[in-house]
């Protein structure tokens, strides 16, 4: 296998991964919120919150930038992906924040389930749309 | 703002490349090369530049602005 189909292979198991780490923030976020307001819970979505956030970061550029699958996997689409789904982040993230300002206001929303909702929404349009751009970028 | 139109898929197919072999050629990935073909990405200058020497061709051969037609 070349370094160009490795490269591809890496790259949409990347962006797969990416729902199913999308899809467990959300669920951990809104069973934390909802059915099971426990302490594990809670840190359980801080745990994977922190991991997603690490995922939107260049740290393959950073760990190991002469590697010649990392400079593919960082190459100048995959930073125009990255910069275009932190956007989208920042304006999910800045909805979720006026949308729920109001709750926290009347006192409805605790200040850590605001910032536990606004994290979310950031970091799951972010990841959704990086890992949605980067597959239909491999069609 | 003009949009950038380009030749990118003639010129590989003309030298017989797959967009893999571009590609690994350039040293960019095949969603690069898919993306610009397709005039969803606008490449660097440099990536351009790359690009075109690659394939043998100067630049503005294979990059053109729409309202220069």
């Amino acid at each position: 296998m070349d370094s160009i189909e490795l490269a591809e292979r890496k790259s949409r198991a990347w962006a797969v991964m990416l729902y199913v780490l999308g899809a467990v923030l959300l669920l951990s976020e809104l069973i934390g919120m909802t059915v099971l307001q426990r302490d594990f819970v809670d840190g359980f979505w801080l745990g994977v919150a922190l991991v997603c956030a690490v995922t939107l970061l260049p740290w393959r550029r950073w760990l190991k930038p002469d590697s010649p699958i990392n400079r593919l996997l960082e190459d100048e689409v995959v930073r125009e992906h990255r910069r275009m789904s932190c956007v989208a982040g920042f304006w999910a993230g800045l909805a979720s924040a006026l949308g729920t300002a109001p709750f926290a206001h009347d006192g409805m929303l605790s200040a850590y389930d605001v910032s536990r909702v606004v994290a979310t929404a950031a970091l799951f349009a972010a990841m959704v749309s990086f890992a949605t751009l980067e597959l239909r970028a491999a069609r | 703002m003009s949009e950038l139109l380009n030749s990118l898929k003639d010129e590989r197919e003309r030298l017989g490349l797959t967009q893999a072999g571009l590609a690994e050629r350039a040293g960019v990935s095949r969603k690069t090369i898919n993306t610009v073909e397709n005039g969803v990405f606008v490449p660097s200058t440099t990536l351009a530049l790359r690009l075109a020497r690659v394939l043998g061709r100067p630049v503005e051969a294979i990059f053109r602005l729409a309202d220069d037609q």
